[in-house]
C-alpha cells in the first residue's frame, strides 16, 4: 500500500461509486480520498465566464469588469479546477516554494485531463515560464510539472532587464504592458494559431494577460488559459 | 552568526552566513551522494530512487527531509565538532524545590547510574507519575558534568509543555527551545529542548539525549528519525527512553535484558490509574445517521455536564467530529459549551487552552489529544474505541488523561464498542497490570 503524500497515513481506496468513477482513468492516487477532497473543486456550471471564479451566478467578476475597462477586448475564458483557499495556498507553499517536486503528482493527471477534456483541436499550449533563476534555485517549472503527455510550445521566456521607458512617453497599450515579464521566443512570426496558455495560479490575470498580449502582437489568433487553482 | 552556532551540528550551506560559510569552506561535504540508481541525502541519512529524487534540470533533491527545508545536490553541509565549551557550575543548577515520592526516588537514582554508562536506557512509567520531575536529579548531574543534553520529543505540544517547567527548574541555565513553529532562534546551549525532527541537524552533538513519548508518531515509525536521534548523541551517549506505552519491539528487548529499564507503576498521588468500562453499544453508527445518540450515552454526558466536570470525546476518524458535535450540542443543556479539534486543525492551540480555561466544557477530538494533555478532573469517553486508529498505547494513553490531579484522583473512562476487539481488550488488560504492580509496590 502506498503512503498518501500528504498526510503519510496508507491511502486506502473505499469503493463507493463516486470513488470508482472518478478514479476510472487514473492511476493509483498519490494521496489519500480524505486529503483529496480537502481540496474545493470548482463546478463550472457557476463560474464567472471572464476567468473561472467560482461564483454564485455566471457572470462576470468584478476584476473581468476591469480587464475590459483597461481595454482588453477578448477575456483569457481562463476554465480553473479548484479554488484557491488556504488548502490550496498550502499544497503550493510546499510544492513550489519547498520545491516538493514529487507533489505534481497529486494533480498531473486530474490537471492534464482537464485541460484535453475542456479544449477543442488545434491550439498550440504555452506553459507560463519562470525565470532563469527560479529554475536553476527550484529546478523545474512548476507548471510544466502539473502536465502530462501536453506538447508544449515554447513561445514565451523571461526578459532579461531592459531599459526603462518613461511612463509618460508611452501610448495608453504601451501603458497597460508596464512591467510585462516576458518577451516572444518564438522562432517567426505567429498567422492566426489559436493558443492555449497554461498556469498554475489565476490570481489577478496579469500574468496571463501580459503573456496574452506578447502572443497577440506575434498575430496569435484567439487565446484562452486554464489554471489549477483560481 | 559565529561558528559556535555549528558546534554539534549538520547545518546547509543556505543556513548559514555567507561569512561564516567563507571562513569554513573547506569544510564542506556534499549534501546528496549518488549510490547507483539510489541517491543518499547526507542530511537524514535516507536513501531514495533517482527517478523519484531528480529535478528536470539534472539535480537531485531529498523528498524525506524536506519539512526542514529541502536538500538538494546543489547544496553543502557544514558541521564542527562538539567541544562542550559550557562554563562550570560551583553549585547545583536546580532551583526546584519539590521533592520526589520515595518510588520516584528509586527510579530516579537508578536513572543517574544509566548516566555513567554509554547505551539505551528505558524509563517506563505511567500516565500521571510524575516523570520529568524524575528526570531532574540526573539532568542536574549532567550539567555538572558539562555535558551537553537534549529533551526531545516527537509532540511539538510536548515540548511546549517541557520548557517552561525545565526553565523553572533550572534556572542558572538558558534551555534553547526548537520546533517548526518556535519562534527562538538557535543558540548554543548546554540544554536544548526539541521536536525529534529537528534532530537531523545536529551531529555527535549530546552526550544524553532524552526522547519523552518515544512511542508516538511520528518517530515510532519512522526511521530517519530513528537514525537522526542515533546520529545526533556522541559514540559514548546514553540515550533514554521515556513513555507510559512501551512498543512490543521494547517489551521484547525488556525481556531478552537488551534494553535496561527502570519502572514506575504508580502515580504521583499514589492512586491507581481509572480502569475503563467498555460498553458494547451495537447501533450507536446508525442512530448518529439519524442525528441522534443512544439513550445511555446520553445520560451519561448529561451528568457528567450537571456535575460540571470537563470531558473529551475521542472520535475515529476526521469525518465524526462534525455529527458528533451536532448531536451534543442539542442534547446536552444550552449552557455546556464544547468544540471539535483535530491535528491539521488551525484554531487547535486556541480551542485547548479555552479548554484549560473553563471556557469550554468539552471537546470532540481525534486522537491527537491522546497525549501531552492535562485537564484536572476530566472524564472521557471513546466513540468507537474498537477502530483501527485507536491502538493499544493509544487507548492506555486516553485513559490516562483521568485521574490526574491529587484532588480528583479518579474519573470515568469509557469506551464504546460494537465489538470487544483484541485492542480493547490488551489496553484494558495491561491497565489492570499496571494496577496490580502498582497495588503491590503501596503495599510493600
Ligand atoms: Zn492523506
Ligand atoms: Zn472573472
Ligand atoms: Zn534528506
Amino acid at each position: 500500500m502506498n503512503k498518501c503524500l500528504m498526510c503519510g497515513r496508507e491511502i486506502k481506496i473505499k469503493l463507493t461509486l463516486k470513488w470508482l468513477l472518478s478514479m476510472q482513468h487514473l492511476k493509483d492516487p498519490v494521496i489519500c480520498q480524505n486529503c483529496m477532497e480537502s481540496f474545493s473543486k470548482i463546478e463550472l456550471r457557476s463560474i464567472c465566464p471572464g476567468c473561472g471564479r467560482r461564483q454564485k451566478e455566471r457572470r462576470l467578476c468584478q476584476d473581468c469588469q476591469r480587464w475590459l475597462k483597461m481595454g482588453e477586448e477578448n477575456l483569457l475564458k481562463n476554465r480553473a479546477m479548484f479554488v484557491y483557499d488556504v488548502v490550496m495556498k498550502e499544497y503550493m507553499q510546499r510544492y513550489k516554494f519547498s520545491g516538493d517536486y514529487q507533489w505534481r503528482l497529486i494533480f498531473q493527471e486530474q490537471f492534464t485531463n482537464f485541460i484535453k477534456q475542456n479544449s477543442q483541436q488545434n491550439y498550440l499550449y504555452v506553459a507560463i515560464p519562470v525565470d532563469q533563476q527560479t529554475f536553476n534555485t527550484r529546478g523545474f517549472n512548476q507548471v510544466e510539472g502539473l502536465l502530462q503527455n501536453i506538447e508544449l510550445s515554447e513561445l514565451l521566456e523571461f526578459q532579461t532587464k531592459q531599459g526603462h521607458v518613461k511612463q509618460s512617453t508611452k501610448t495608453r497599450k504601451a501603458r497597460m504592458e508596464t512591467g510585462q515579464p516576458f518577451k516572444y521566443k518564438g522562432a517567426r512570426k505567429l498567422d492566426g494559431e489559436n493558443i492555449i496558455l497554461l498556469d498554475d495560479i489565476y490570481t489577478t490575470g496579469r500574468t496571463l494577460y501580459h503573456a496574452k498580449h506578447i502572443l497577440e502582437a506575434q498575430g496569435a489568433g484567439s487565446i484562452y488559459s486554464f489554471t489549477l487553482a483560481r | 552568526m559565529d561558528k559556535t552556532e555549528l558546534y554539534g551540528r549538520l547545518l546547509l550551506d543556505t543556513e548559514l552566513t555567507m561569512e561564516l560559510r567563507r571562513s569554513l569552506i573547506d569544510r564542506a561535504q556534499p549534501a546528496v551522494v549518488q549510490q547507483g540508481n539510489y541517491i543518499e541525502c547526507q542530511r537524514c541519512l535516507s536513501k531514495t530512487r533517482k527517478e523519484q529524487a531528480m529535478l528536470p534540470n539534472g539535480t537531485y533533491y531529498c523528498p524525506q527531509c524536506i519539512l526542514l527545508g529541502r536538500v538538494s545536490s546543489t547544496n553543502q553541509l557544514y558541521h564542527l565538532n562538539e567541544p562542550n565549551l559550557f562554563s562550570k557550575l560551583t553549585q547545583t543548577p536546580l532551583s526546584w524545590q519539590g521533592q520526589l515520592s520515595p518510588f520516584q526516588q528509586n527510579c530516579s537514582k537508578k536513572l543517574i547510574k544509566a548516566l555513567d554508562r554509554p547505551g539505551k536506557y528505558l524509563m517506563w512509567a505511567v500516565t500521571g507519575a510524575g516523570k520529568t520531575e524524575m528526570l531532574f536529579p540526573m539532568l542536574t548531574k549532567a550539567l555538572l558534568q558539562k555535558k551537553r543534553i537534549c529533551l526531545a520529543s516527537p509532540r511539538v505540544d510536548v515540548c511546549n509543555e517541557l520548557y517552561p517547567r525545565i526553565v523553572a527548574a533550572f534556572r542558572k541555565i538558558t534551555p534553547v527551545l526548537l520546533h517548526g513553529h518556535s519562534k527562538q532562534s538557535y543558540q548554543y546551549s548546554q540544554l536544548t529542548i526539541c521536536t525529534t525532527h529537528q534532530l537531523l541537524r545536529f551531529q555527535h552533538a549530546f552526550d544524553l539525549l532524552i526522547i519523552d513519548e518515544v512511542d508516538a508518531f511520528p518517530f515510532v515509525n519512522s526511521q530517519m528519525l530513528k537514525k537522526a536521534a542515533k546520529r545526533a548523541m556522541k559514540i559514548s551517549g546514553t540515550l533514554v527512553y521515556l513513555t507510559a506505552t512501551p512498543t512490543k519491539n521494547m517489551l521484547v528487548r525488556i525481556k531478552q535484558n537488551k534494553l535496561p529499564v527502570s519502572y514506575l507503576p504508580i502515580r504521583f498521588h499514589r492512586k491507581l490509574l481509572p480502569v475503563p468500562q467498555v460498553w458494547l453499544l451495537n447501533h450507536w453508527q446508525n442512530k448518529l445517521a439519524r442525528k441522534k445518540f443512544p439513550v445511555k450515552l446520553t445520560n451519561c454526558l448529561r451528568k457528567w455536564s450537571k456535575d460540571a466536570l470537563p470531558f473529551l470525546v475521542f472520535v475515529p476518524n476526521i469525518e465524526l467530529l462534525k455529527p458528533v458535535l451536532q448531536v451534543l450540542r442539542s442534547v446536552l443543556p444550552k449552557n455546556v459549551l464544547g468544540d471539535s479539534v483535530y491535528s491539521a486543525d488551525p484554531q487547535r492551540i486556541t480551542k485547548v487552552q479555552a479548554m484549560r480555561d473553563h471556557q469550554l466544557n468539552y471537546l470532540v477530538t481525534t486522537t491527537i489529544l491522546e497525549r501531552g494533555v492535562t485537564f484536572p478532573s476530566l472524564n472521557v469517553m471513546i466513540l468507537g474505541a474498537d477502530e483501527r486508529t485507536f491502538s493499544v498505547s493509544a487507548l492506555v494513553q486516553i485513559a490516562g488523561r483521568v485521574g490526574r490531579s491529587q484532588k480528583r484522583p479518579y474519573g470515568d473512562v469509557i469506551f464504546i464498542c460494537q465489538d470487544y476487539v483484541k485492542n480493547v481488550k490488551d489496553a484494558v488488560q495491561q491497565i489492570k497490570d499496571l494496577n496490580k504492580k502498582g497495588d503491590k509496590l503501596l503495599n510493600e
